[in-house]
């Protein structure tokens, strides 16, 4: 198996697949077909540059091993999950004021909200 | 003297009672704050004789009870001690607070109206016990309540009216009078501005009830109420529009309830859907990182951090910014590996992680992190199943798509790229080192010590590989794969008999095993051939029958069995092969049965077959040049046999092998035709014929090199084959063009063997040798 040639850092070759209009997923067949009509589409006496790419494209399908080469050093897809829902239900935006609250907020006032009571202790003796 | 002195205090040491060793012990205790020790020293004691220990006892539940959690302790512990000391307001007054706390209103009233009665000096058992009224029926009507405190009427008023759902009470008695908002700014009251603006909010005001609910600099809230305020504001903004300021607030709230949670939750996730909506992947990434981390970790927004990573990551590669991509990808593993813990499973789907170690591995290699993606190509490899299905196995065709190869030949591919990366990072052992680390932890897992064998196999370590096999086989006689790897092993080292014993094991086990098949058709097919090149025909026969019992469509059998037919001169049964191989309809099996009538120096027969593959539409331009190396092979014997020790000797008149050459000469055209001028099949030409047609290749590799005018290789081969046909002025020339053009490339390797071959035109015996090494070829033929 032949080994990727090293790349300049950062930079990446043309998507071979785009450059045919083709899914990853095309068969070999298809591959050779998108090739060939390419070719004749852009022969290399007349339109040398693209010529080249498609040329540079085919070389990186060609084989399976070319193949799995390159499809295995293509970034992969990520099958994003939805946005998706909340647990509980999406609520809309409630403007509505909790008993709860009310609650907790009047016994933040009391002496429910305090935790220091130093001044209720009482001295020991025995 | 020291002894008198140890005597004297020996005398004075009182004798102490049982008691009064119980007593020091509970009061060092209770001064340490060890309450639950002073409890147990002080309960031992009889109450009732022990009359000072009783207020103590008490005093240390009491103090217990306000340091424990939980109710029923607590309030056990408060019982107590009121069982001690019945008349103690204090302890009546806790232990309406701890009734009180939870939810227990009935009993908290019951208590506060002792501690009343027990003359609790704090006013604030009055306001307590009011709250405790009013929670347990707001529309208790204050003025009867005759314990309760004018002031403290005054402030349980807008609090019962907002329980019972009377938002305008409170709004009418609120007074907005520019006199009393000084007072209240200067008093720093905003008691009563938090319930002003949870009514205004109730009634709809919400602009106003935002405007009501902002605290005055200077100012604040005891901390529960403070969290209520803020919560409420944020809500009044995010419904006037100001969704960032909303955020904020939130953001500085602490300790949200369920239900705020369940607000600001869905008021971040619309947010973070309207930012990836619009494209604002760093904005949604940021809001739902702090959704994230405000409402305790909601999957939805576990799912909306990894999205916008992912988009993020992915337009970063896009622009080429690697090391933005790589971050984005590696806080998405760390993600998914959190999310994968059984611990904080979040009970959605967050989609697989195999795809995100892939692209971490691809970036990394980018940035020649080698170490990095070595570990990120092991991990991925850790995701494959562990025995791939047949299903899969079978649906791999040998069109190349990846996606439906063997799981073992990505596992294959992922093995050697990490060896690689290892190698390029300067660990060449690492991978090793990293599988028996693994292994070491999981010494029965037969599939990790499959993996470490696999990898010391392809780091060219034979003899660790099989000692690691020879483990796996000793636990498990039977494990198809490692008798499938060491099959293949034997194969490397020769050991055909060992191989095949395995291979026929494992086919006895299991008779679909496509390895093992494959392995022992392989096995089978080189000892058929080797069979044949002795001599052995009819042996060599057997061998491919049975070769061909495993694999019935495999056409290179069926093909080889017809030219052992041919051989023994028995052309019908060969024709009836060779169509059975020709009816596969595969390229290779035409050029295959052309091959074999060139052997046989049968031109018709070469040639109908021909015309069948270019009717069948498989003769590409591969299969003309392959052809026509086989015709070569029938003409005239090389020039390079006959200038073995001079220049070629001169063309003799016509005869049979020029009808061979001069159908190669045919298929080399139609070779360029087919594959329209390209420099992959002149590259073909080139390798195929140079070696025992030098100077047909030559201009075939002119045609190359000015192809691939900047393609240093091209220009070596042609310098090559320039010099294989005496024209060495012109390969001197050729090859220094090569060597600039290496050089210019930064190619070392390939200008070391440039100049390796400059000097040996330098050598006399250069000539000799270039000659004498393409008589290997035809020679090795003509055996067959």
């Amino acid at each position: 198996m032949s080994s990727t040639s090293p790349e300049p850092k950062g930079s990446r070759p043309e998507d071979p697949y785009a450059v045919f209009g083709l899914e990853p997923t095309a068969t070999l067949d298809e591959i050779k077909q998108a090739y060939f009509a390419q070719v004749r589409a852009h022969p290399p006496e007349r339109d040398a540059e693209a010529f080249k790419r498609i040329r540079a494209a085919y070389e990186r399908l060609r084989t399976p091993d070319r193949r799995l080469e390159t499809d295995m050093l293509r970034l992969q897809p990520w099958p994003e999950p939805p946005v998706g829902e909340l647990s509980g239900g999406d609520p809309a935006l409630d403007l509505s004021v909790a008993p709860d609250d009310v609650i907790r907020a009047a016994r933040a006032f009391s002496d429910l909200g305090r935790r220091d009571f130093r001044e209720d202790f009482r001295e020991v003796k025995c | 003297m020291p002894k008198r002195k140890h005597k004297n205090r020996q005398k004075h040491r009182p004798n102490l009672s049982l008691s009064a060793v119980l007593r020091q012990n509970g009061l060092k205790a209770f001064r340490q704050n060890e309450f639950a020790t002073a409890i147990a020293q002080w309960s031992r004691l009889n109450l009732e004789t022990e009359s000072a220990v009783r207020p103590a006892l008490a005093e240390a539940h009491f103090r217990r009870a306000l340091v424990v959690r939980e109710t029923p302790q607590r309030v056990a512990d408060l019982r107590r001690a009121l069982e001690l000391m019945p008349m103690e307001s204090r302890y009546w007054y806790h232990l309406g607070l701890a009734y009180h706390r939870a939810d227990q209103l009935n009993e908290a009233l019951a208590a506060y109206a002792r501690a009343a009665d027990a003359n609790f000096p704090r006013r604030a058992v009055g306001f307590a016990r009011g709250l405790a009224e009013v929670e347990r029926n707001p529309r208790v009507d204050l003025e009867t309540l005759e314990w309760l405190l004018p002031d403290d009427r005054v402030t349980l008023s807008p609090i019962a009216a907002l329980l019972r759902g009377d938002s305008q009470a409170v709004l009418a008695s609120h007074s907005d009078s520019w006199i009393d908002r000084l007072k209240a700014r200067l008093t720093g009251n905003s008691t009563q501005a938090l319930w002003h603006g949870l009514a205004l909010l109730s009634t709809g005001q919400v602009a106003q009830a935002r405007d009501a609910l902002a605290l005055p600099p200077g100012q604040s809230l005891p901390a529960g109420a403070e969290a209520v305020r803020i919560f409420y504001r944020g809500l009044a903004l995010a419904a006037t529009g100001n969704q960032e300021a909303a955020l904020a607030e939130w953001t500085a709230a602490a300790s949200p309830t369920p239900r705020q949670q369940a607000v600001i939750a869905s008021a971040y996730l619309r947010q973070v859907r309207a930012a990836l909506d619009a494209g604002q992947w760093a904005a949604a990434l940021k809001i739902a990182q702090a959704a994230h981390r405000l409402t305790a970790g909601q999957p939805a927004f576990v799912a909306a951090v990894l999205i916008a990573h992912n988009r993020l990551a992915n337009e970063a590669a896009a622009r080429g910014d690697w090391k933005e991509a790589a971050g984005h990808w590696e806080e998405m593993r760390a993600s998914l590996a959190t999310a994968s813990d059984p611990s904080t499973r979040s009970g959605q789907g967050l989609g697989p992680v195999a795809p995100i170690l892939h692209n971490l591995a691809v970036a990394q290699e980018m940035l020649e992190q080698w170490e990095a993606a070595a570990g990120a190509w092991i991990a991925l490899m850790g995701t494959l199943p562990r025995r791939p299905s047949k299903a899969r196995a079978k649906a791999a065709e040998s069109d190349g798509r990846p996606a439906s190869l063997p799981v073992t030949e990505q596992r294959h591919w992922l093995r050697r790229r990490a060896l690689d990366c290892y190698k390029k990072a300067g660990l060449p052992d690492q991978a090793i080192t990293h599988y028996r680390q693994v292994v070491k932890a999981n010494p029965d897992d037969l599939d990790l010590r499959l993996e470490l064998a696999n990898v010391l196999l392809a780091n060219d370590q034979l003899v660790a590989g099989r000692n690691e096999l020879n483990r796996i086989l000793e636990k498990d006689p039977k494990h198809i794969e490692a008798q499938v790897r060491m099959a293949e092993v034997h194969q490397q080292r020769g050991e055909d008999h060992d191989a095949e014993r395995l291979l026929r094991a494992v086919l006895g086990t299991d008779p679909q095993c496509d390895p093992a098949r494959r392995g022992m058709v392989e096995l089978l097919r080189n000892r058929g051939h080797g069979q044949f090149n002795a001599g052995c025909i009819a042996q060599s026969q057997a061998t491919y029958e049975a070769a061909l019992k495993l694999a019935p469509d495999d056409a290179d059998l069926l093909v080889s069995l017809g030219y052992a037919e041919l051989s023994q001169r028995n052309p019908t049964a060969a024709r009836a092969h060779f169509e059975a191989a020709l009816a596969k309809g595969e390229g290779a099996a035409y050029l295959g049965v052309f091959q074999r009538w060139a052997y046989q120096k049968n031109l018709k027969e070469a040639q109908q077959i021909l015309a069948r593959a270019e009717a069948a539409g498989v003769a590409s331009a591969y299969f003309y040049v392959d052809a026509a190396k086989a015709c070569f092979d029938n003409s005239e014997p090389s020039d390079a046999f006959f200038g073995l020790l001079g220049p070629p000797r001169a063309k003799k008149k016509k005869s049979a092998s020029d009808a061979w050459e001069a159908l190669g000469r045919e298929l080399l055209k139609k070779a360029e035709v087919a594959g329209g001028n390209q420099t992959d099949v002149l590259q073909h030409i080139v390798a195929t014929l140079g070696p025992a047609q030098p100077s047909l290749a030559l201009d075939y590799a002119r045609k190359l090199a000015g192809r691939l005018r900047d393609d240093p290789a091209a220009w070596m081969l042609l310098g090559l084959l320039q010099a294989m046909n005496n024209q060495v002025r012109a390969a001197k020339e050729t090859l220094r063009r090569a060597a600039d053009l290496a050089r210019k490339q930064g190619d070392s390797h390939l200008l070391a063997q440039i100049e390796d071959l400059r000097r040996g035109l330098n050598n006399p015996l250069f000539g000799l040798l270039s000659r004498v090494m393409p008589l290997l070829g035809p020679l090795d033929e003509a055996d067959r």
